[in-house]
């Protein structure tokens, strides 16, 4: 049982990025299709959900076809005569619904981006010079404010540390394309001595931290930021001295 | 005594930090609001369109795919065995996803165990051998007509990413690097073929060196 236990804490990392995934996937639940009516000379329809997909097929000014569903920013379509193919998401601003009404469409721009609510983010570096990668989800509370659970985990030639963190995130300037922030938080840190070292035991070390992080937000590409940051963490130790750690980061976060 | 005066004396400069942080943040806020509210109040653009979104229509969206893999994994050492595992990706755009995967296995004996017969270097529950790793993939988009009207969308992917190895009775942090093709039997049903090299550092049969731990995994896969 406990082994198992062991085994699943081992996995967490990838386990939180699934169930974070899986958050975001139920906020949409059911399809529903939508007919809408081509309101410009004409709209490319692709075999499939990318530009290099080829042209086979041309929605004509007037006709009116339906939405199926979506993926990556491309809408599957139907005409009115059976034809399926799938259509760029920015192409629908050339349409309007049967009543008249002008649609518009998500598709992680930067405007997309500034109304964000959720972050993920993955990223690797270093804490002390060991390796290392983390996790992290974010709920973007105000344009200026976000609170963030992290996970890290550091794989050195001693030790396995693991760092949970929970904090609060300041964005001073939210419009910027490049976005510093300051973030500040606690959690806690465990150390387990590798099996190698004879002299060290077999006990996990934990203490909890204070963390105080500095970084930077750069607005890439549809639905994708860069992220690099640097963290000083204050180890609350049993020993006479609190432990100093240092620790950078560079990754990618996917906002909804 | 010292510490926990010390301790005590952290969490309230803590508390005092992010209660400031709290302040200024609502400072800035409020700033902003005011700025959108004189925005609004300039009469000069009416643009009068009624826009709606297409979310609100809750179209099905599918970028979230998820599968299960099975496959042969080439434990450097410990000779080969059976993988089975789990992943789940992120299509981000046309071109790129992110994944998680989780997988186990179980190590063989080296060559100087089988030959010798004697002494195992590790024991059963150090043989068991798991790992995971996050990834990021870059599709090259194609199709593959297997007649004139049978014909499927496909992509070509390069993937790698870092995660964790656990064997020997030690985690150790791990690379990959591989290639995959995928083919989209539907919309949402996927079989994809993964080609992945998985490589940390190993003391486990004496001096450090990188073990290289090839797979090739067949695995099937529901967008949803």
């Amino acid at each position: 049982m406990l082994y198992k236990l062991k085994k699943l804490y081992c996995s967490l990392p990838a386990l939180v990025m699934m169930l974070m995934l899986c958050a975001g996937s139920a906020a949409k639940v059911m399809a529903d299709e939508v007919d809408l009516k081509v309101i410009s000379t004409f709209i490319d329809v692709h075999s499939g959900p990318g530009s290099e997909f080829p042209i086979f097929h041309v929605l004509s000014q007037g006709e009116v076809f339906t939405l199926l569903k979506e993926r990556t920013a491309w809408y599957k379509v139907k005409t009115k005569r059976n034809i399926e193919g799938w259509v760029k998401a920015e192409s629908l601003a050339y349409t309007e619904l049967i009543d008249g009404t002008k649609v518009s469409v998500y598709t992680g721009s930067f405007e997309d981006y500034l109304n964000r609510t959720w972050e993920i983010t993955a990223q690797g570096g270093a804490i002390d010079k060991v390796t290392a990668m983390s996790v992290s989800g974010a709920w973007v509370w105000t344009k200026n404010l976000a609170v963030e659970a992290t996970f890290s985990q550091a794989l050195g030639n001693f030790a396995d540390n693991k760092v949970w963190s929970v904090r609060m995130r300041q964005t001073f300037f939210p419009e910027w394309h490049l976005s510093p922030y300051l973030a500040l938080g606690t959690g806690e840190i465990r150390t387990k001595p590798r099996t190698n070292l004879v002299q060290s035991g077999d006990a996990v070390r934990k203490s909890s931290h204070y963390e105080v992080g500095l970084g930077a937000e750069y607005y890439l590409a549809q639905k994708v930021v860069v992220r690099a940051e640097y963290r000083s963490l204050l180890a609350l130790t049993d020993r006479d001295e609190q432990e100093r750690l240092d620790q950078w980061m560079l990754g990618v976060t996917v906002f909804f | 005594m010292l510490i926990t005066r010390i301790n005590r004396t952290l969490k309230i400069v803590f508390c005092l930090l992010m209660a400031n942080v709290l302040a200024i943040s609502t400072a800035f806020s409020a700033v902003s609001q005011s700025n959108d509210e004189s925005q609004i109040e300039s009469p000069d653009i009416d643009p009068n369109i009624e826009r709606r979104e297409i979310n609100e229509f809750d179209i099905d969206s599918e970028n979230i795919e998820i599968g299960i893999f099975a496959g042969i994994i080439s434990i450097e050492d410990f000779s080969s065995d059976v993988t089975l595992g789990a992943r789940i990706s992120y299509h981000i755009n046309e071109n790129m996803f992110v994944e998680a995967s989780y997988a186990q296995a179980t190590a063989g004996e080296t060559s100087f165990e089988t030959l010798s017969g004697g002494l195992p270097f590790l024991t059963q529950d150090q043989r068991d051998y798991t790992y995971y790793d996050i990834s990021a993939a870059y599709n090259i988009n194609g199709e593959v007509f297997f007649t004139d009207s049978w014909v499927f969308n496909t992509d070509f992917f390069i993937i790698a990413g870092a995660g964790a190895t656990e064997f020997g009775g030690d985690e150790r942090f791990t690379v990959n690097a591989g290639a995959g093709y995928r083919i989209l039997v539907t919309d949402y049903l996927s079989v994809r073929f993964d080609v992945r090299d998985y490589v940390f550092n190993s003391d486990i049969i004496g001096a450090e060196k990188s073990a290289h731990n090839l797979t090739f995994t067949l695995s099937t896969s529901f967008f949803f």
